[in-house]
C-alpha cells in the first residue's frame, strides 16, 4: 500500500471521527426541542362545510402551550399522514388558500401559505414566557378527501421568522375526517281526524288514540219543559295547503215513524217546541241547565290553529241541523294547515207536549275532507 | 559401554512396565469417575436481569443424575471457558456472591462460594442411590460478560465434604450468554374516529373500516300521531392525555323553507309537537315503537373505556339538538385516553298536524377533538 493511499485512509478515518465527535457534542436541534403540551386541533365548520367533512373547506383551530421561554418568530403546521418519520401530504389537503384567523397568547402573526401542507405563521421574533398558551385559527383549509381518516399536524416553533434554523418546541396533534350523516325523513300529506264521545289529550295534544266509542245518550229524558242535551267530540289536524272541511251527515232523531224536527235554520232553543239541533260552541244556561258545550280547543289563532266552527254552528245558544252541512273548517286566518284541535259538538232536543213516546235515535257521520 | 547398555535397556523396560502397572492401578480418580447423566444448566432470570444476560446477576439451576451409589459430601461446580483441559474462569463471572437456592434429590447442602469460579455445595456425607436425579439452584451468580459466548460448568461429586479426595461422578454442562434484544416502537398521538350509518366490530373491537355511508332515513313517514326514529353510529378512540370531545354540528331537518323544530333543551318526545332531537342512549317504548337506540358499547368503565354521552344527550327518552353541542367525551372516571367504543345516535321526529308535506333533510357533521 502506497503512502498516499494510507494517507487518504487516515484522512477519511479522521473525518469520520470528527463527525462522530461533533454529532455527539452538538446534537441536532430537533433532538433538543421541547414537547409542546396541552395541544389540540379542532376542526371547525367553514362557510358551508362541516368541520370534519372530507374535502370540506373548513377552519383549523390549533390550541397548545409552548414550554420554552424565548424568541418565537415562526410556527409551522406540517400536515402529514403519520405522526413521525417522513411526512406524506394527506391526499386532497389544500392549505395554499388558507388565511389567518384568530390568534391569541402570542400574537402579531401573519400566515405564509405558499407551500401546500406546511403553512407557517410569522412575525418579528419576540420573546414569550415559558408555558405560554396560544391559539391560532387557519381559515379555509381544504380537509383531506378520504373519509374517516386520521391525519396529523406536526407543530414546530422557531426563533427565526421563516422556520429556518433549529426548532424550539415541537408537538403533534391529530384529527380525523368523518362521514357526514345525511339524515332524511318524509312528511307525507297528513290528515288526522277522529270522532267519539270524548277525545283525550296527551301532553296537551289531542290524541285520537284516546277517542271513546260513539254511543252517546242525552243527559235526561226528553221533556216539553226542559231541553235535553248531549255532546260528542271531533279532533282534526292536517298539513293540507287548503285546509280541511268537516260535514255532518245523517237523519234527525227518529223512533219508528216518529221524528223530532231538525232545526234547518240556526235558531235558539225553545222549550216545548220540536227541535233537534247542534252547534260547536260553549253554550249557556239560556239553552239548557246545565249548560252544554265547549269551544274549540286550543282556540284558533289564525296560524298554527286554524280550526273553527262555521256559520250556522258557530253561535252560542243557536243550533242547527242539516244533513250534509259543513260545520267546521281550518280557515281561521285563511284556509290552510292546522295543528290538532278538539271540537265539542253540542246536541239539543226540545219536544212538544205531544211528542210520541219512544226511544229516538240517529247515527251521525262526520266527514273531514282535506284539500292539498 | 555396550555392557552398560545391556544392563540399562532391560532395566528401563522393567521400569516402564512397573510404572504402567502402578499408573493403571493407582490412576487418578477422574479417569475412573462415572459420567453424570441427564445434566443441564438452566440460566434463570435474577431480580432484574434476564437469565442469559451478559454480566447479569442471575440464577443457575443445575439438574443432573448421578450414576453411582455411595456417599456424597460435596458437589463442585467449576466454571470454565472450555469443557476440558486447563480451566480458565470466564471473564466477568462472579460466584463469590452466590447463595444457595432450591435443592432436591439429595438435600441438606450449603454453599461454599469462597473461590470465584468454583463454588461447591457441602453436607455431612450421606449415601445416595444410583440414578438419583438432583437439582441445585445457585442464586445471584454474575454471568460472564462476553455476549453470545458459551461457558462450561464441570460438575463433580465427592464423598468428602470439601471436594478433596477422589471424585465420584463427573459431567459437564454448557450454557451461553446471549445478546439481549432491545425492541423499540413508537406510539404516536392517536385518534381513530369515524361516523356512518353503521359501524361494525372485528373480533369485538370497533372497526372504522366497516363504517357504512352516512345516508340515514327515518323508519317511517313523519306523523302527528307517531314518532319517527333513526340511528347513526360513530366510533372513537384516542391516547390523548386529556381525552376527546365529540360535537354535533348542523341545522335541524329542513324542507325548503319548512323545518322541524330542534329541541333546544333536553326533553321527552311528544306526539303532535314539532320536535327534532337526538341522544346517545338506549331509549324505550315510552318514546317510540319500536324503541330506538343502543347504549355506548363497550360500556364506560372509568379505565380503558371512558367514552360517555354528556349532559343533554345522556338521559334515556330525553332528546336535544343544538348545533355545536358536545354530545360525548372520554371523561368517564376522569378525562383521558380510551379504547374504541361505538356510540349509537338516536334521532326522533315528532310533527304537528300542520307540518307541511315534504322531504326533510339535514346534514350533520360530527367532530372529534382530542387534547394531548
Amino acid at each position: 500500500m502506497s503512502s498516499s493511499v494510507r494517507g487518504k485512509i487516515w484522512l477519511g478515518a479522521s473525518l469520520i471521527g470528527l463527525l462522530v465527535f461533533v454529532a455527539s457534542t452538538f446534537p441536532i436541534s430537533v433532538a433538543d426541542a421541547a414537547q409542546i403540551t396541552t395541544r389540540s386541533l379542532t376542526l371547525q365548520a367553514g362557510g358551508s362545510a362541516g368541520g370534519s367533512q372530507p374535502g370540506g373547506v373548513v377552519n383549523h383551530f390549533f390550541t397548545f402551550t409552548l414550554p420554552t421561554a424565548g424568541n418565537v418568530g415562526s410556527i409551522q403546521f406540517l400536515y402529514c399522514t403519520t405522526a413521525s418519520g417522513t411526512c406524506t401530504l394527506p391526499l386532497g389537503l389544500v392549505t395554499t388558500s388558507a388565511t389567518m384567523g384568530t390568534q391569541s397568547g402570542a400574537t402579531g402573526f401573519t400566515l405564509v401559505n405558499t407551500t401546500n401542507g406546511s403553512p407557517y405563521i410569522t412575525r418579528t421574533a419576540t420573546s414569550i414566557s415559558a408555558n405560554t398558551a396560544v391559539t391560532y385559527q387557519l381559515l379555509s383549509i381544504t380537509n383531506p378527501s378520504a373519509t374517516n381518516t386520521t391525519f396529523y399536524v406536526r407543530i414546530s416553533s422557531f426563533a427565526s421568522t421563516n422556520t429556518t434554523g433549529g426548532t424550539t418546541d415541537t408537538g403533534s396533534v391529530t384529527a380525523s375526517t368523518a362521514t357526514q350523516i345525511v339524515l332524511t325523513g318524509i312528511m307525507p300529506e297528513s290528515l288526522i281526524f277522529c270522532s267519539g264521545a270524548t277525545i283525550g289529550t296527551t301532553a296537551g295534544i289531542p290524541d285520537c288514540t284516546l277517542a271513546t266509542a260513539g254511543t252517546v245518550s242525552f243527559n235526561q229524558l226528553f221533556s216539553p219543559t226542559a231541553a235535553a242535551t248531549a255532546t260528542s267530540q271531533l279532533a282534526a289536524s292536517t298539513n293540507a295547503g287548503s285546509g280541511y272541511a268537516i260535514t255532518v251527515n245523517g237523519a234527525t232523531l227518529t223512533s219508528g215513524a216518529n221524528t223530532i224536527p231538525a232545526l234547518t235554520s240556526a235558531a235558539a232553543a225553545a222549550v216545548g217546541n220540536g227541535q233537534f239541533g247542534i252547534n260547536l260552541m260553549a253554550n249557556t244556561t239560556a239553552s239548557s241547565t246545565p249548560a252544554v258545550g265547549t269551544a274549540v280547543t286550543p282556540a284558533a289563532n289564525g296560524t298554527t290553529f286554524k280550526g273553527q266552527p262555521l256559520a250556522g254552528y258557530n253561535t252560542a245558544d243557536t243550533f242547527k241541523f242539516n244533513d250534509g252541512d259543513s260545520i267546521a273548517n281550518s280557515a281561521d286566518g285563511g284556509a290552510g294547515p292546522t295543528n290538532a284541535q278538539i271540537f265539542t259538538v253540542s246536541y239539543i232536543v226540545n219536544v212538544t207536549g205531544s211528542q210520541t213516546a219512544g226511544t229516538y235515535t240517529t247515527t251521525l257521520t262526520y266527514i273531514c275532507t282535506a284539500t292539498y | 559401554m555396550k555392557t552398560i547398555m545391556r544392563i540399562i535397556r532391560p532395566a528401563s523396560a522393567i521400569a516402564v512396565l512397573v510404572c504402567s502397572l502402578v499408573f493403571a492401578i493407582l490412576s487418578p480418580s477422574m479417569a475412573s469417575a462415572a459420567q453424570i447423566t441427564t445434566r443441564s444448566l438452566t440460566l434463570q432470570a435474577g431480580a432484574t436481569d434476564g437469565g442469559s444476560k451478559p454480566g447479569g446477576v442471575v440464577n443457575h439451576l443445575f439438574s443432573f443424575t448421578v450414576p453411582t451409589t455411595g456417599n456424597v459430601g460435596s458437589i463442585q461446580f467449576l466454571y470454565c471457558t472450555l469443557a476440558d483441559g486447563g480451566c480458565v474462569t470466564p471473564t466477568g463471572l462472579v460466584t463469590t456472591s452466590a447463595t444457595m437456592g432450591t435443592q432436591s434429590g439429595a438435600t441438606g447442602f450449603t454453599l461454599v462460594n469462597t473461590t470465584n469460579g468454583s463454588p461447591y455445595i457441602s453436607r455431612t456425607s450421606a449415601s445416595i442411590s444410583s440414578g438419583t436425579a438432583l437439582n441445585y439452584q445457585l442464586l445471584s451468580v454474575t454471568n460472564p460478560t462476553a455476549t453470545n459466548e458459551t461457558f462450561y460448568v464441570r460438575i463433580t461429586t465427592f464423598a468428602s465434604i470439601d471436594t478433596s479426595g477422589a471424585s465420584t461422578d463427573t459431567g459437564n454442562v454448557a450454557a451461553s450468554t446471549a445478546t439481549q434484544v432491545v425492541l423499540s416502537g413508537i406510539m404516536p398521538e392517536s385518534l381513530v374516529f369515524c361516523v356512518g350509518a353503521q359501524i361494525f366490530t372485528t373480533s369485538g373491537v370497533p372497526d372504522c373500516s366497516t363504517a357504512t355511508s352516512g345516508t340515514v332515513s327515518f323508519n317511517q313517514l313523519f306523523s302527528p300521531t307517531d314518532t319517527a326514529t333513526a340511528t347513526s353510529q360513530m366510533a372513537a378512540s384516542t391516547n390523548a392525555g386529556s381525552g376527546y370531545s365529540v360535537t354535533v354540528n348542523g341545522p335541524t331537518l329542513t324542507s325548503g323553507s319548512n323545518t322541524v323544530t330542534a329541541m333546544g333543551s333536553s326533553t321527552t318526545g311528544v306526539h303532535g309537537v314539532s320536535q327534532f332531537g337526538l341522544n346517545l342512549k338506549a331509549d324505550t317504548t315510552a318514546t317510540s315503537t319500536p324503541a330506538v337506540g343502543i347504549e355506548v358499547a363497550p360500556a364506560a368503565n372509568g379505565t380503558n373505556y371512558r367514552g360517555q354521552a354528556v349532559t343533554g344527550y345522556n338521559t334515556v327518552d330525553n332528546f336535544k339538538f343544538t348545533s355545536g353541542d358536545s354530545v360525548a367525551n372520554s371523561a368517564n372516571g376522569g378525562a383521558g385516553g380510551t379504547d374504541a367504543q361505538i356510540y349509537t345516535v338516536a334521532y326522533i321526529v315528532n310533527v304537528p298536524g300542520s307540518q307541511p308535506a315534504g322531504t326533510y333533510t339535514t346534514t350533520l357533521t360530527y367532530i372529534c377533538t382530542p387534547t394531548f
